[in-house]
């Protein structure tokens, strides 16, 4: 599956817009971009390792409000993380 | 009355076109008054956003030219007046600008008025600088004086922030455009000055195609900007792609004005960004030392 990153959140990832990433549920596939790109879990989560709500989350297109960690992913599903605000 | 911050600004080519003082000159000194004001009374800007974790998103923005439009040769400086006030709600804080030509023959001169209200977001994580909504702080609010608390009036709000009506002269052209790092501030976030120098550039470019009629065309560029006002629903960021659609209404509530719509889409995710508008009229006479205009 497909994590596409945007705006600010490509400082974090080292401008990949896109990460390849091999997993089941959105925490997993999260997980592996993480792990390749640190900054990205502070960005995207709170203290507690929950999504903060300061990003809207589209799964193929659709914006998914109610999409959390443990939602199921398949193979071809492309997931995009957009902020909403930021400080200035 | 509310605390004010003033400075003087000497007069540069590069503030100005042929036409008037360049909207994003003002647009960025009333942002320096912000800061300004920040800094005397509250807290500067940056310990407002590292320290008390509060930082603010544009929601709608209005910038007024007096008349006679300022040219470079009528002035030495710019006298620059800022004063801002906090909502009784602590969720919004309005700035207001008034800029004032001195060192001319006609000394002190207006030469417009700027007015926008923010969004108190607060700062979830130091990285990115994201936010949500939130609330000024209250140790923060303590600092505001009892002028300085106002009781927003929605209904104003809303009429400010609703586009103008009128006869339809030009039809929708819309560009797209990708936004760069050199058109957004420290978040990475679009900075709402080069988002209404873009909506500026949107309809200049009308001159040069063939969708406009010549005669409007030529206006889009021959008239100097009265005004504009631009309503911000959600922020765009580096490299983000955005649609900009304008189209022309002339004469809107009984004025003799041309108006120039303009919204700015996410075309990704079928969105509008920004809706604002910008009025252009014919230049008023030159002014002489017995004959100073005043704010419309």
């Amino acid at each position: 599956m497909i994590l596409r990153f945007s705006g600010l959140l490509l400082r974090m990832v080292d401008y990949e817009r896109t990460v390849d990433v091999e997993a089941t549920t959105l925490g997993d596939a999260l997980a592996v971009a993480e792990a390749r790109h640190p900054r990205l879990k502070m960005v995207l989560r709170d203290g507690h390792g929950q999504l903060r709500r300061t990003h809207r989350i589209f799964i193929n297109g659709e914006l998914a409000a109610t999409a959390g960690l443990s939602t199921p992913m398949h193979s071809s599903d492309e997931v995009e993380f957009l902020t909403a605000i930021a400080g200035g | 009355m509310p605390r004010a911050v003033t400075f003087d600004v000497p007069t540069d080519p590069t503030q100005f076109d042929p036409l008037q003082i360049r909207p994003r000159v003002l647009l960025g000194f009333s942002v320096s008054a912000l800061a300004r004001w920040f800094a005397a009374h509250v807290a500067s800007y940056p310990a407002l956003l590292s320290e008390h974790r509060t930082a603010f998103a544009f929601t709608v923005v209005q910038l007024d030219y007096a008349l006679p439009h300022l040219r470079f040769t009528d002035a030495d400086w710019l006298a620059v007046t800022g004063r801002l006030m906090v909502a009784d709600s602590a969720k919004y804080v309005r700035l207001t600008v008034d800029f004032h030509a001195r060192g001319g023959a006609t000394d002190p001169r207006p030469v417009a008025s700027f007015q926008t209200d923010l969004r108190v977001v607060t700062i979830v994580e130091d990285h990115g600088l994201t936010a949500l909504p939130g609330l000024f702080p209250e140790n923060l609010l303590a600092k505001f004086l009892p002028d300085e608390v106002y009781r927003p009036d929605r209904a104003a709000i809303a009429a400010t922030a609703t586009p103008p009506t009128g006869e339809q002269i030009l039809g929708e052209v819309s560009r797209d455009s990708t936004l760069c790092r050199s058109q957004c501030e420290v978040a990475d976030q679009w900075s709402f000055i080069e988002v209404i120098e873009a909506l500026t550039a949107a309809r200049e470019r009308l001159f040069l195609l063939d969708t406009a009629a010549p005669t409007l065309a030529k206006l889009a560029v021959r008239l100097p900007l009265r005004g504009v006002t631009a309503v911000f629903h959600r922020a765009m960021f580096v490299f983000d792609t955005v649609r900009i659609r304008t189209r022309a209404i002339a004469g809107p509530n009984g004025s003799d004005n041309l108006v120039f719509l303009h919204t700015v889409h996410d075309p990704s995710h079928e969105v509008d960004c920004v809706t604002a508008w910008e009025t252009l009229t014919e230049p008023a006479p030159e002014p002489t030392k017995s004959s100073v205009s005043t704010m419309a």
